[in-house]
């Protein structure tokens, strides 16, 4: 059946609920009514790279490989951070599997599209800058036609890093207007994309991410959600609050859109890669290593004075630290992760248990405590690829992010609460066999893969790992129509990665005979 | 084949590289052709991002995906603040020869 996936990056019930109370969004409220919806959960770090190549994948972070938008190595050289891209996700994505089983897909502003992989259909990638996104999408002459299509502008519709960095700490006021109304033009552009595309060259599925739902929150949460709004706002705050409902309009007009040009035929699924909520202060949890002992600056570090996580240049941010003489680090703030250095193997055990009891020791101003847990590796991101991930992962209690920077105060106050990222986001359906006027258990994001190969009418690929979420469904519906799993090639290299995560206790000699099987299966490189 | 002229095969191909990757470029700051001196961020206008686009280019011309790149893109420990075509062509020739 023709699918469309709605992406909305960083979506939660508690801004969308409010606004459809408010008459901002008939058309999601008209799919309340004609839907069924639940609770999606993240994966164990709610950030895009990892929750959206999961959704696409149905696979975990250990089988995948993507953490996070950069990894760690560490070479004879120093430690370096790369930038993922899709080279760097080992298994397939839906948009591939679709297309090799003879379905046309359409996949539009997504993680991990770049470098451009041949489908049946069209791919444009999201996260990817403007000078970049021609030679990244597909087919190389998609372009040329939609190039014609009103408000198509690659300038518009590009990453600027520079734009995003702003949202992440302090913007003066005067700033913030413009800097919303980008996101609601590139928002436009993108629909422009695919309406064109759904109009004159329509796909089996069609799915695409609208990122501004989460930049928007990171600026702008305390004026999104009525726990925050202010209940007198400022002309200022008035004429935010005026333009971010704008921005949500926008999207809701989107939504009609777009379910008017499916048909009531189609199926519409609206998903979140994670939830959101606020963050009221700030972890500088290296100073926090650095009182412990456990990190060195480079010299004197500049002590952050405007609520930043990050530097302003990645690339800077690896001189902050005396390498030699630092055992624990968090190198990124989107990866909450902290990394041990330096620590001899038969050391490591104890080092990180101590550790970990030092991050759980930790107390804000009010007395409370400020990590509320510690993910160690193996147990959350358990497969293949597990070592890209940082040695421990912290949960924050106000689900906030690391800052890498230096602070006066290992946890400081925020001077307003800011948007952060909460593991339970959204997920909507709409259309034939799904429920109506309902609300379902609670799924995993790696429910949704199979969910949508599924409404495509194509098997289930018997490695993804999560459950098919049939309490979505009309139970007369699904025995007519049930989900089918395939047991194809791919079934072998599953149960051999189940394997990797099993043994932790594997020899070298094992370890490199399953290395060579999973390459000969081509699953690594 | 002679190192010169390996090295200038290199040079070759690094332009053949960065002129593909900077084709759709509207604000691409060089004045003339690129020369094996060429500066990729003083006169290309190369942001961090850029670097990530090279090395992944550089990786497909190559099919290579080991190439010990933090070997050209840090000096102890810190990352340059540019590189030249004639600079990337040395560390290709050192890691492909």
């Amino acid at each position: 059946m023709r699918t469309v996936l709605f992406g909305l990056d960083g979506a939660t019930y508690s801004v969308l609920d409010p606004l459809m109370e408010q008459g901002l969004m008939p058309n999601l409220q008209k799919c309340r009514a004609a839907g069924v919806r639940c609770l999606l959960e993240s994966t164990p770090l709610p950030i895009t790279p990892q929750a959206w190549t999961t959704l696409a994948t149905g696979r975990s972070m250990g089988h995948h490989g993507i953490h996070d938008f950069v990894r760690v190595e560490q070479t004879d050289s120093g430690i370096i951070l790369r930038f993922n891209t899709g080279r760097d996700r080992h298994v397939p994505t839906i948009w591939k599997y679709l297309s090799d089983c003879g379905k046309r897909i359409t996949a539009l502003n997504y993680y991990g599209l770049a470098p451009a992989e041949p489908v049946n259909g069209h791919t444009m990638p999201g996260f990817v800058p403007g000078r970049y996104l021609k030679r990244s999408s597909f087919p190389a002459d998609l372009f040329s036609r939609l190039e014609q299509v009103p408000h198509f502008d690659v300038g518009v519709l590009g990453l600027d890093l520079d734009i995003e960095k702003e949202g992440l700490a302090e913007m003066p006021p005067d700033r913030w207007e413009e800097w919303i109304q980008l996101h609601i033009e590139r928002e436009r552009a993108w629909f422009a994309t695919m309406e064109y595309l759904m109009e004159h060259e329509p796909s089996d599925l069609t799915a695409i991410v609208f990122d501004g739902v989460d930049k928007l929150q990171h600026l702008a949460y305390r004026f999104l959600d009525p726990k925050y709004v202010p209940a007198n706002p400022t002309p200022w705050e008035a004429k935010i609050i005026k333009l971010c409902h704008s921005y949500f309009k926008q999207i809701d007009n989107f939504l009609g859109r777009t379910l008017e040009l499916l048909g009531e035929d189609g199926r519409l699924f609206i998903a979140s890669d994670h939830g959101f909520t606020a963050s009221d202060e700030i972890l500088y949890i290296n100073k926090y290593l650095h009182d412990l002992g456990h990190l060195r600056w480079n010299g004197e570090v500049d002590v952050d004075e405007n609520e930043s996580i990050v530097v302003e240049r990645l690339t800077k941010q690896m001189g902050l630290y005396d390498w030699r003489n630092t055992r624990a680090a968090a190198l990124t703030p989107s990866c909450n992760g902290v990394y041990i250095l330096n620590v001899p193997a038969d050391e490591y055990e104890a080092f990180r248990d101590k550790l970990i009891e030092e991050l759980y020791a930790l107390r804000g101003e009010d007395g409370g405590q400020v990590i509320t847990e510690v993910k160690k590796r193996e147990d959350w991101f358990a497969g293949p690829w597990m070592h890209r991930a940082p040695d421990l992962t912290l949960t924050l209690r106000d689900h906030g992010f690391l800052s890498v920077l230096n602070g006066t105060d290992a946890v400081v106050p925020r001077k307003s609460p800011v948007g952060t990222h909460h593991p339970l986001g959204v997920l909507w359906g709409v259309g034939p066999g799904l429920k109506v006027n309902a609300t379902a258990k609670q799924c995993n994001i790696l429910d949704v893969a199979s969910l949508l190969v599924h409404s495509v009418g194509v098997e289930i690929p018997a490695e993804y790992e999560g459950k098919f979420p049939a309490d979505l469904y009309e139970e007369s519906y699904l025995a007519a129509n049930p989900p089918n799993v395939s047991w194809g090639e791919k079934a072998a290299p599953a149960a051999a990665e189940v394997q990797v995560a099993q043994q932790d206790t594997m020899d070298s000699e094992e370890e490199l005979v399953l290395t060579q099987r999973l390459r000969s299966l081509g699953y690594i490189e | 084949m002679s190192d010169v002229s390996v090295e200038q095969r290199y040079e070759k191909d690094v332009i053949e590289i960065l002129s593909e990757l900077t084709a759709d470029w509207d604000d691409l700051g060089l004045n003339g052709a690129m020369s094996p001196d060429t500066a990729i961020v003083a006169e290309l206008g190369f942001e961090s991002l850029d670097v990530v686009y090279l090395v992944t280019s550089i990786e497909e011309r190559y099919d290579r995906r080991d190439l010990p790149f933090e070997q050209l893109l840090m000096v102890e420990g810190s990352y340059v603040t540019d590189l030249t075509v004639k600079q990337i062509a040395q560390f290709l020739r050192e890691q492909l020869n």
